[in-house]
């Protein structure tokens, strides 16, 4: 036997209460540790964003407000020689495969330029022009592929969730390796086309994405554009994409913030009810620990091994949190409505376990020094 | 000389601005070797005195040596790690850890100690089978009787082979029968291991079995009866 085989055995004295205690523990650190890979991928993507020197142009009050397509010619005519390396329009269509729930994005985008505006998805040649040649062309995500069940070749037909609700088909010409998360990119004209049959009017464009050659094009994309439509009928507004990133996701609520907030506020939720659980359980054994201090054991080995009980409490609290969801993350593709395939990064990981064991610690630290204190010849007396 | 020497022992509990004297000037000697039956009404202070002996509490004035330790000249600290040496402690209500067996509650004073696992397991086993306990190593407190609780916890105060047994009313929550056998394992104790052994007890046929009796009352320890005396008396 070792003080660690006395420390176990005190976790089995009471079980419910152990178990409680643990899980006030693993259920905060659970949100807490999904919180903070939702914020760490959310960041991740938007630092990445940055690097691709695209600016999104869209009307000044809101991107939902749609924009006409003629815009585009405008801004390739505005700027300076070679600034521009290329402009996509985009299209919301937020297609649903009939009797079941969007769980994918989907874009109508321009054919032309789609694959230099979006070159990190490094569309090979015979992608691209496969994606010019056939009118329904489709272009989906590896991710959204595998979930859907689709292979080139494969013909989907989408209904969007706009009015006024076109049900178009598609034909699936290419799943690039490197298209990120589930997404549905088709062309343009087609939805136009489509557009035009049902209602008589173009199909409006919510976002003119520039791709500039330069930093020095990007600084001035950000301004010229915005200035130049300032007195016009539709008047823009040029964004960095990682500011549109954000301000897209903080339109259905902060929930990024929210999420982080919460996140850590429950932290102090698990501390709290912890100091609880274990301040019951060392009252209830003063005299135990008044008799161990008189067979010999020091005032600081009472306070480590109250203190080691909080944090092996705190361990497997933060074992319970983490473990499950990290090895199912890690082993599987486990994906969430909105941002994809999800996995609990390593870092985030050891921070939940350190936070759960801190957490522990916090909560002996004060039966604890209660411990340390007690007067022996007092306690013994107690009775209990 | 003298095993312990208590000279002008004074203890004097303050609560709050009340001071209750329960010790006053209080002085004796107790050899190596001998079994003291300390008796007295209850809130005497036998309790008090066997704190003071054992280093749980110190007082507030006087002298204590036990040994070459001089008690109340020494800090917490050192007390403890005196006590986890030369005491062995046995209580009433026994006081065993529920969660171990009664094996490991024995080994418990030994983790204080740099040992060999086995040389603590051999330990163990001989303080379980001294106590005649050896078969129930393996069961815990609740699956023990009274009685057996009792004889586990003078296992665990003999395992560290300490010189001094303090026994505060070994028997005063057992039967009739597992008090005989618990008297009768601390006279062996004390003859055949020559253990020092106080005891507070309320019985005087509990005391009978001691070698010497002391009675406090009042804060002084007024009568130091030899045991046939003792025996006559009652
Ligand atoms: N911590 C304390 N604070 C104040 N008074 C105390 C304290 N501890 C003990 N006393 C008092 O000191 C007196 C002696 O107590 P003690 O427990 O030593 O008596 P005792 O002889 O062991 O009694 P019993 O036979 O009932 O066990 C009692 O009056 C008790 O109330
Ligand atoms: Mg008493």
């Amino acid at each position: 036997m070792t003080r660690t085989t006395v420390l176990i055995k005190n976790l089995t004295r009471n079980r419910l209460r152990t178990t409680l205690t643990v899980l006030a523990i693993a259920l905060p650190m659970f949100v807490f540790t999904m919180a903070r890979t939702m914020v760490e991928q959310v960041h991740e993507m938007l630092a990445e964003s940055d690097l691709k020197l695209r600016v999104a142009v869209h009307q000044k009050l809101s991107f939902t407000s749609p924009l006409p397509q003629r815009i585009r010619e405008e801004i390739e005519g505005l700027a300076p020689e070679g600034y521009i390396t290329a402009v996509c329009r985009t299209s919301w269509f937020g297609g649903r495969i009939e009797g079941k729930p969007a769980a994918f994005a989907s874009m109508a985008v321009d054919r032309d330029t789609f694959a230099k505006v979006y070159a990190e998805f490094e569309i090979t040649p015979a992608e691209n022009e496969r994606f010019q040649e056939e009118r329904r062309a489709a272009m989906v995500s590896p991710e959204l592929a595998k979930s859907q069940n689709w292979k080139v070749g494969d013909r989907v037909t989408l209904t969007g969730s706009l009015p006024p609700n076109p049900k178009m088909e598609f034909v699936i010409v290419a799943i690039p390796p490197k298209m990120s998360r589930q997404w549905f990119y088709f062309a343009m004209d087609y939805y136009d086309e489509t557009l035009r049959k049902l209602t008589g009017s173009p199909a409006g464009v919510n976002n003119f994405w520039v791709k500039c050659s330069s930093p020095e094009a990007r600084q001035w994309a950000l301004t010229a554009i915005d200035k130049h439509f300032a007195s016009s009928e539709n008047e823009t507004r040029t964004e960095l994409e990682s500011t549109f990133f954000a301000q897209f996701m903080k339109s259905g609520g902060d929930w990024v913030g929210l999420t982080w907030n919460v996140g850590r506020l429950i932290v102090l939720v698990a501390v709290a009810v912890a100091f609880n659980t274990m301040s019951m359980s060392f009252r209830e054994r003063t005299r135990e620990i008044a008799v161990l201090r008189t067979l010999g054991f020091s005032a600081g080995k009472i306070v480590r091994m109250v203190l080691s009980e909080g944090v092996l409490l705190g361990l497997i609290g933060g074992l319970i949190a983490v473990g499950p969801i990290y090895a199912l993350t890690h082993l599987t593709e486990f994906s969430i409505p909105r941002m994809g395939t999800m996995q609990i990064p390593n870092q985030t990981a050891a921070i939940a376990l350190a936070v759960a064991c801190l957490c522990g610690l916090l909560a002996a630290l004060v039966p604890a020094l209660m411990a340390g204190r007690l007067k022996v010849a007092t306690a013994l007396r107690k009775v209990v | 000389m003298a095993y312990i020497e208590l000279q002008g022992v004074h203890k004097v509990y303050r609560k709050r601005n009340l001071e209750v004297p329960v010790l006053a000037g209080l002085s004796i000697s107790i050899q190596a070797g001998e079994f003291v039956a300390l008796m007295g009404p209850s809130g005497s202070g036998k309790t008090t005195l066997l704190n003071l002996i054992g280093g749980l509490d110190s007082p507030t004035r006087g002298t204590i040596r036990v040994g070459d330790a001089q008690l109340e000249q020494m800090p917490e600290r050192e007390l403890t790690a005196w006590r986890s040496q030369h005491v062995g402690f046995i209580f009433q209500m026994y006081h065993l850890l529920p969660v171990l067996t009664a094996a490991q509650n024995v080994e418990l004073p030994l983790l204080l100690f740099k040992m060999a696992a086995s040389e603590r397991r051999e330990r163990v086993q001989l303080a379980l089978s001294v106590v005649g306990l050896e078969d129930r190593s393996d069961h815990r407190p609740s699956q023990l009787s009274g009685g057996q609780e009792q004889r586990v916890a003078i296992a665990r105060a003999l395992v560290t082979d300490p010189q001094m047994l303090l026994a505060d009313e070994p028997t005063g929550d057992l039967d009739a029968t597992s008090a005989a056998s618990v008297l009768h394992l601390l006279e062996r104790l004390n003859s055949e291991f020559n253990k020092t052994i106080i005891m507070v007890t309320h019985d005087p046929k509990a005391a009978s079995h001691a070698t010497r009796q002391l009675h406090l009352e009042k804060g002084e320890l007024f009568a130091d009866k030899p045991r046939e005396a003792a025996m006559v008396e009652y």
